[in-house]
């Protein structure tokens, strides 16, 4: 029996081997008395991040960079990588085309309004706003697609999850709209169970501009699945469009539960986020 | 489908009446073991209530409760052994011919060579010859290229083989032969 096993052969050892099954009534019963405890929808999303349309594939290298989100600062010691925006400012056609269509709509005017008017003012983005806080709600998609699944060893790659849209309500109109959720996780069984590292993307669009923000939430679970964050969530955005210029930082508490939306709380403000700081001198 | 979807247990219970066994099968042949079988087919009609709503297309449920069952056995499966040392009936109580002895010791051989392949070139083989999906369909249901499927089947059975020649430098168990050609 050290031939190599032909394919008949395996058909019919497996089958062969199946041996009795349960009874499916029993085993149905057992299912549902663990269903009630169990959440639909499945995962409460990790901190909604804003969302805009795919971009084509004849992207340039540039774009593709452009629009990756940014990492998490001091994240593996890597460099922070800022979105979209640092082109765009230093942009000198983006700067003449501004510059001409200000003047020639009589933006001074804009300009020159009150900081608290400024703050739903598509463009205003280019003089310096005091930091607003901001409250808001995310609800929910009542849908979700995807993963792709790999395993890579004993690592599970997921992939192209989307759960969108999301409706993102806050008391400032920039941060309120819909937003299209992704994330990619890599999940990993460990002695304590479940672990999942994800790194999250939500895009928001409204009249005025767009967000995106990144974050990268802990979850955990006891089954194959993970069904719980462990930490917190704090979304790191950038401003584009009429909101370029401009970043958000927002915290929402771990896990919002089973239910279907969640609170969050935040602060938008002019500029970038602090640059990572530098490494120590090596002794 | 829809209703379950919908959130509906009733709906949800009929659903999962009607797979069961199906689901069942592919995971004890994964698995070899009944206990951990039951546990990763009760685990992904679980993930299955959780993510259903994912699920844009009722088309294509089969496939994809088949990903969430091989998710659920990869998990059983590094959880460690199975739970209980479980004797298989085997299919003829009485074995009386030299054929029949081959037939048994050969199953065993074959059974031990599977043990020692690992769960994701398992989930390979079973899917393929078990459920009888095509490479594409099973790249589909593990999320992987179809070139991945066919080097796993292609390692799988190389392995398989591997296992079966180790296992035939093995000499039989005199108290096992006695017990079969009694």
């Amino acid at each position: 029996m050290t031939e190599r096993p032909d394919n008949t052969r395996l058909h019919d050892w497996l089958h062969e081997t199946v041996g009795e099954t349960p009874d499916p009534v029993e085993g149905t019963q057992q299912v549902m008395s663990q269903v009630e405890e169990t959440s639909q929808v499945g995962r409460w999303l990790p901190f909604p991040v804003f969302h805009r349309k795919a971009r084509a594939k004849t992207s340039t290298a540039t774009d593709t960079a452009e629009y990756q989100p940014s990492p998490i600062p001091a994240a593996n010691g890597h460099t922070p990588t800022v979105i979209g925006r640092t082109q765009s400012m230093l942009s000198p056609a983006k700067a003449i085309t501004a510059g001409a269509l200000v003047f020639a709509l009589g933006g001074v005017l804009l300009i020159a309004q009150p900081f608290d008017q400024q703050s739903a003012v598509p463009g205003a983005e280019t003089e310096a706003i005091a930091p607003i806080w901001v409250t808001g709600t995310v609800t929910f998609a009542p849908s979700c697609s995807g993963p792709d699944s790999e395993m890579v060893g004993d690592v599970r790659r997921d992939w192209s999850n989307e759960c969108s849209p999301q409706t993102w309500t806050a008391t400032d109109p920039r941060l309120t709209g819909e937003v299209a959720f992704r994330w990619n996780s890599d999940i990993y069984q460990t002695d304590a169970g479940t672990v999942e590292v994800n790194t999250s993307a939500s895009y928001l669009r409204n009249d005025d501009g767009g967000w995106v923000c990144s974050s990268s939430p802990l979850w955990k679970g006891s089954g194959p699945s993970t069904t719980e964050a462990v930490t917190g969530d704090n979304a790191k955005c950038v401003g584009e469009g009429g909101y370029e210029g401009l970043s958000a930082l927002l915290a929402r508490e771990k896990g919002p539960g089973p239910g279907y939306s969640a609170e969050f709380v935040g602060l938008i403000f002019s500029g970038d986020f602090p640059p990572l700081p530098e490494a120590p001198a090596a002794e | 489908m829809v209703l379950a979807q919908q959130g509906d247990p009733r709906a949800f219970e009929s659903l999962t009446l009607a797979h069961y066994t199906r689901l069942y099968r592919v995971a004890k042949s994964i698995l070899r073991d009944r206990h951990t079988a039951e546990d990763a087919t009760q685990q992904a009609f679980l993930d299955i209530w959780r993510y259903i709503r994912r699920l844009r297309e009722p088309s294509r449920f089969n496939g994809w409760s088949y990903r969430l069952l091989v998710h659920a056995c990869y998990a059983e499966a590094k959880r460690g052994a199975p739970k209980v040392g479980e004797v298989e009936p085997l299919s003829k109580d009485i074995v009386s011919t030299a054929d029949e002895y081959r037939t048994i010791v050969d199953r065993d051989q074959l059974e031990r060579a599977f043990k020692r392949v690992s769960v994701d070139y398992r989930a390979v083989i079973v899917l393929r010859h078990l459920v009888g999906m095509t490479p594409e369909e099973v790249a589909e249901v593990l999320g992987v290229p179809r070139q991945t499927v066919y080097s796993r089947l292609r390692r799988a059975e190389a392995s398989l083989q591997s296992a079966l020649e180790a296992d035939a430098r093995l000499p039989e168990t005199p108290a096992f032969r006695q017990e079969v050609v009694r």
